[in-house]
């Protein structure tokens, strides 16, 4: 079921811009760590 | 943070890793501005990575993901899911989008694919774009029809606080 709803921020606060940045080095650190846990798994 | 997470084979000797995070009831609290009465409510944000980066992967592995996305889905009745696009490269070649564009569109193309059993399933997903003219960053929201109400007060604190 799509709402065909989009959702724009144009002009998002430096809190907000600070926290997609947060997330989304967060997010790079995790699978990086979680595929060299799977590389090893895989490896072994 | 709570994470769940699954490697799913194309087959060919690739893989895509997929995890879950689950906000935890901070970020609820004071970033999407939850309220108390609503804290079992989740979010929780999808992460997707090709293990061989340098390599192809089959389309069955991302066909094989929607599924594993949705079976998640259903695990968890009071729970949104959230996919914020990754901005580093990807490795494909002369594509007229920036990374974070592509993977928006490649989601798009693969869970409307799904869309019947999406709908079957009362789940919508909306679209979010955050920041200026080319500068910004992508992402979808996949909630359930009757969580509609909450998804709006998020949005609106994000549009309203956060301008």
């Amino acid at each position: 079921m799509d709402t065909g709803k989009v959702i724009r921020i144009s002009n998002p606060s430096k809190e907000l811009m600070d926290f997609l940045k947060k997330a989304q080095s967060r997010k790079e650190e995790s699978m990086d760590r979680i595929c060299n846990k799977y590389t090893r798994l895989l490896n072994d | 943070m709570d994470t769940i997470e699954t490697i799913i084979p194309d087959d060919k000797g690739n893989y895509l890793v997929v995890v879950l995070n689950f906000y935890d009831d901070i970020d609820k609290a004071e970033v999407f501005q939850i309220p108390e009465e609503l804290a079992n409510f989740e979010i929780a944000d999808i992460n997707i990575q090709k293990k061989q980066l340098d390599q192809p992967l089959a389309p069955k592995a991302f066909f094989r993901m929607c599924d594993w996305l949705i079976s998640q889905f259903c695990l968890y009745p009071k729970a949104v899911f959230s996919f914020i696009c990754s901005i580093s490269e990807l490795g494909v070649r002369g594509s007229r989008w920036r990374p974070e564009e592509y993977r928006w569109n490649l989601f798009e193309v693969l869970f409307r694919r799904k869309q019947p059993e999406l709908d079957s399933r009362n789940i919508r997903f909306l679209d979010i774009i955050v920041g200026p003219e080319g500068y910004q960053t992508y992402g979808k929201i996949f909630f359930r029809d009757r969580h509609y109400a909450v998804v709006n007060l998020v949005e609106s604190h994000l549009v309203n606080k956060y301008v």
